[in-house]
């Protein structure tokens, strides 16, 4: 499957450790705006610099570059991709997919739940997982993590 | 004002006359004023479980509100928007 993908919602697929993961299943298309935001983000010598670097490495191999008319923000760019080649969107830009209301946008979780589906996963690995998200980052940097688990908990 | 009823042991409850005669106040107003100067606090560091709750329907959605005031309306929209991706994963699968 063809997954136009922001950066923040690549950062945090790698954050949780199931980018990698994730690879047999999903390609991740993004353009140049994203690589150039994944690039500054990179160089900043912290865990998200880190998680930026890895995710620059898996380009050609999981990550491919695709060619846009170009945008000012990375989730147009996504969103140009999406409407030209990718199956799905995925964006942790909660006011980004509120504005566009359109079923073929997902968070990143979507990700998580696909592995969970497809046994990849198994709950409790799942919420180890989501855990070790939460440690890195604010309660409201989390809200989609933490409604994924709220909901796997349910399950 | 509402009354909170709480239960001490006894060490406590003289730790707290000891505190309230230092400080010139009843014992039930300094408990108050202590637990309205650390419940924002305490409210912030179980906002996490408070929204897992929601999502699992344990508490509504005038609830929610109370505890994230305006920020209750994005916590709704992604709570809808995961169920969706919940289910278009099982379809995906």
């Amino acid at each position: 499957m063809k997954v136009a993908a922001d950066t923040g919602a690549l950062i945090s697929l790698k954050l949780s450790g199931i980018l990698e993961k994730s690879l047999d299943f999903f390609v991740y298309l993004i353009g140049e705006k994203i690589k150039e935001e994944l690039e500054q983000i990179a160089a900043t010598p912290d865990e998200l610099g880190e998680a930026a670097r890895d995710i620059l490495s898996l380009i050609g191999r999981g990550v491919e570059i695709v060619k846009t008319s170009g945008h000012e923000e990375g989730e147009y760019e996504a969103l140009e991709i999406l409407n030209r080649i990718a199956d799905i969107l995925i964006s942790d830009d909660i006011k980004f997919v509120k504005a566009q209301r359109d079923e073929r946008i997902s968070f990143s979780t979507f990700v998580l739940f696909f592995l969970y589906k497809k046994g990849i996963f198994d709950k409790r690995e799942i919420l180890r997982t989501l855990d070790s998200i939460f440690k890195k980052r604010k309660w409201a940097e989390n809200l989609i993590y933490v409604t994924a688990k709220g909901l796997i908990e349910k399950e | 004002m509402e009354t909170l009823g709480v239960r001490l042991d006894t060490r406590t409850k003289r730790g707290l006359e000891i505190i309230s005669k230092v400080m010139k106040m009843s014992p039930s107003k300094w408990i108050a004023g202590l637990i309205a100067e650390n419940l924002p606090k305490a409210i912030e560091e179980v906002k996490s479980e408070i929204i897992c709750s929601y999502v699992r329907g344990e508490i509504s959605k005038e609830e929610l509100r109370e505890v994230f005031g305006d920020d209750a309306e994005d916590i709704e929209f992604v709570a809808e928007k995961t169920k969706e991706d919940f289910k278009k994963a099982e379809r995906t699968r």
